[in-house]
């Protein structure tokens, strides 16, 4: 297989207090240095200084490497991912490889056609209309106008804009605005193609229409070199990929072990500072309505010390604290929302029907037990909630964000790891099942 | 960075062997940079491209009846309105050209930072728009001279070689400025001064033939002024005559300006995406 991309040496360097003089360097400046150092060149021959003016004296340069000594191989019809930090150098080597900046050491060579797309909708102008826009677009992009004309109908149809074709895009909504400027790129014809974090945008179902003509493209051969510091989006979509970390290469190697590396890094740097864990949370003022309120939630977890903190294989109690105002006849269906902290759900938990009951006034609490291996180890969110459905569907108290949990597996119990001591991606890591025999 | 047989290479400082052909495999990149200005100018206004017209014949209008009518010049036997207008249709050329050309670069910094393409597109394109206005607003001229019932002399030939000229000295101010005002702002507010002070200074609402002679070459270090002196010859002719030294001067100077533009230009222009 040949090799589509060839990245020896590569060094990009900024010298930074050069770089902030020029963003504020006034022509003056710049003139008054450069006649003072003619000056001192014809007047300190021999290496004598002259003095200069405080501040400026000082004002070495300091190279910050944004990127320091990469070498890569892209094999032809490769799917390469690069992943890392902010600031780890992802976007300068995009841009070296697009040929908007140059390298400062070092070569690549590039086999094919390249075309790089470091944003949806380069160049739109949203006075124009769409029509006008993916011609003009088209155009930034590399294509010629024929093969524009050519893939219109192709590039309106994935669009869906269909109708507002002669509106200026400025009308468009956000939605509109980047399905249309997708849908050109989408229809460039490149043997590479280099693409930023551009499939973050738009809806989840055009999200995953991208994501298809992005892996068919690279089924047909093409070679595709993907930015992002999502990593499911690169153990999805990439064969191999590369993790950055200030300027330099921390692993290149299948996608699945780079991204764990890397997922591994940005967790155990987010223990540092994360999210304040709250195990019990007390209301001042009780939530709910003239029915029932609740009054507090807390996690039950006597055997372990540390609010909010839950060991993955202890099971552990949430306790809602309520108390019904009067007698009524609806029938009060305390529900937990569990999410991660990302906010993703994980689920909604009720007692079973038979648990419950109209109920008379007076203080109850609800306990639910989480069970022992059930969530993963990570940080989750609780939202308290009490709701009856006999009469339409009512809530009558709301807690959101009442806790915050943190599930550690401190490597204690190791019946399940079978030696792999590294962190387990996932929200729930249940303990199930398995049979394993000769087969028959 | 070169690109032979489809192979790119990329490395500090390359040598564009082949940067002009770079330059003429992205024209229609060019022509739809230029076509996207022309029309986006005028959008939402109620004249349109109009516009182009009516700043011209309002200036006009107020150069004759203060330099005209107030300050009382002479203007030999043509009318006052037709010396203003041949001073201002390249004046006009020039100083939408050297503004828009000067800011092109950081008002295209989006395309600049997000896409390789030859950064000489953009103020080329610049000036090819201000170049097609020009063209316009001598439909204009042809309209006030039909109103004066002017005949213009056979000189009038020798137009395109000054509206070549200006294009030129134009085009050599406009790449210099747009290449340094990447860098240095300062440009954004010297450039709309100096073009205060040069209406004046050139011989726009005046004939240049008022000054004394001992002052005409260093009047003409200012290029547009043989611009303008070389407008005035080709269309008037009669007393307006071409003061050859000076028309030396201005074109050196263009073709200079140029040049050197074009130097300057390719030098930092690796560098437009890290300092814009």
């Amino acid at each position: 297989m040949s090799i589509a991309i060839h990245v020896e040496n590569l060094s990009k360097s900024y010298s930074i207090a050069h770089q902030r003089a020029n963003r504020e360097e006034s022509l003056r400046v710049a003139i008054e240095r450069s006649v003072r150092s003619i000056g001192a060149r014809m007047l300190g021959r021999n290496g004598k200084q002259i003095a200069l003016p405080p501040g400026e004296a000082n004002e070495s340069r300091e190279d910050f490497y944004a990127l320091n000594n990469i070498s890569f191989e892209v094999k032809s019809g490769e799917r390469v991912g690069i992943i890392g930090a902010n600031g780890a150098g992802k976007s300068t080597l995009l841009k070296i490889l697009s040929r908007i900046t140059e390298p400062s050491h070092g070569r690549i060579t590039i086999r094919g056609r390249v075309s790089s797309l470091l944003e949806v909708g380069t160049g739109f102008h949203p006075e124009l209309t769409g029509r006008e826009n993916i011609y003009l677009n088209g155009a930034i992009l590399g294509m010629p106008r024929s093969e524009i004309r050519k893939k219109f109908d192709e590039i309106v149809a994935f669009s869906e804009v269909e109708r507002f074709l002669d509106t200026p895009v400025k009308h468009y909504s956000s939605g509109m605005y980047v399905r249309l400027a997708f849908s050109v790129s989408a229809h460039l014809d490149p043997e590479v193609l280099i693409l930023d974090e551009v499939l973050a945008v738009g809806d989840a179902r055009f999200q995953r229409k991208c994501m298809n003509k992005m892996r068919r493209f690279s089924e047909e051969g093409r070679t595709v070199l993907f930015v992002s510091h999502s990593a499911p989006a690169i153990s999805q979509f990439c064969s191999s990929a590369i993790f950055l970390e200030k300027g330099q290469i921390k692993r290149k190697g299948p996608a699945q072990e780079v991204v764990e590396e890397y997922m591994l890094q940005s967790t155990t740097g987010i223990e540092e500072s994360g999210p304040e864990l709250v195990g019990k949370c007390l209301l001042e003022e009780p939530a709910g309505d003239d029915h029932v309120q609740i009054e507090a939630i807390e996690l039950l977890s006597p055997d372990f010390g540390g609010a909010g903190t839950v060991p993955i294989n202890e099971p552990v109690s949430i306790r809602l604290a309520f108390r019904v105002l009067k007698r009524s006849d609806h029938v009060f269906v305390p529900n937990l929302h569990i999410r991660t902290i990302d906010g993703m759900y994980v689920t909604v938990v009720t007692p079973s029907s038979s648990d419950v009951r109209p109920l008379d006034a007076g203080d109850y609490t609800a306990d639910c037990v989480v069970p022992a291996n059930l969530l993963n180890n990570g940080t989750f969110t609780v939202q308290a909630a009490i709701t009856s459905f006999n009469h339409g569907q009512t809530v009558h108290a709301n807690v959101p964000n009442a806790l915050t949990f943190e599930v550690v597996d401190d490597l204690s119990d190791t019946t399940y790891r079978n030696g792999y001591m590294q962190a387990i991606p996932g929200v729930v890591r249940p303990r199930l099942e398995w049979h394993i025999g000769a087969s028959a | 960075m070169s690109t032979a047989d489809n192979v790119t290479y990329l490395e500090s400082g390359r040598a564009a062997k082949d940067y002009w052909r770079d330059f003429w495999r992205h024209r229609e990149l060019l022509m739809f940079l230029i076509w996207r200005d022309i029309i986006v100018r005028y959008k939402q206004t109620v004249v349109g491209t109009s516009w182009v017209l009516v700043r011209p014949f309002l200036t006009m209008l107020v150069f004759t009846f203060v330099f005209g009518k107030v300050a009382n010049l002479a203007s030999g036997n043509v009318p006052y309105s037709l010396v203003v207008f041949t001073g201002l249709l390249p004046w006009f050329f020039f100083a939408n050209a050297l503004s828009d050309c000067s800011g092109s670069l950081i008002g295209n910094s989006h395309l600049i930072s997000k896409i390789y393409f030859p950064r000489l597109i953009v103020p080329v394109g610049s000036v090819s728009v201000s170049v097609v206005d020009f063209l316009i607003t001598f439909v204009l001229l042809f309209l006030v001279m039909v109103w004066h019932r002017f005949m213009p002399s056979w000189h009038i030939v020798f137009i395109p070689v000054f509206i070549l000229l200006a294009i030129v000295v134009a085009f050599g101010l406009g790449l210099w400025t747009a290449a340094l005002n990447v860098r240095y702002r300062d440009f954004r507010h010297l450039i709309p001064f100096v073009l205060q002070l040069g209406v004046y200074v050139s011989p726009v609402g005046y004939s240049s033939q008022i000054l004394p002679a001992k002052w005409r070459l260093l009047y003409s270090l200012n290029p547009m002024t043989a611009v303008i002196e070389g407008f005035r010859w080709s269309i008037l002719g009669g007393e307006f005559v071409i003061y050859w030294p000076g028309l030396l001067v201005s074109s050196v100077m263009g073709i200079t300006l140029v040049l050197t533009g074009v130097w300057y230009f390719r030098k930092t222009e690796s560098t437009f995406a890290d300092v814009i």
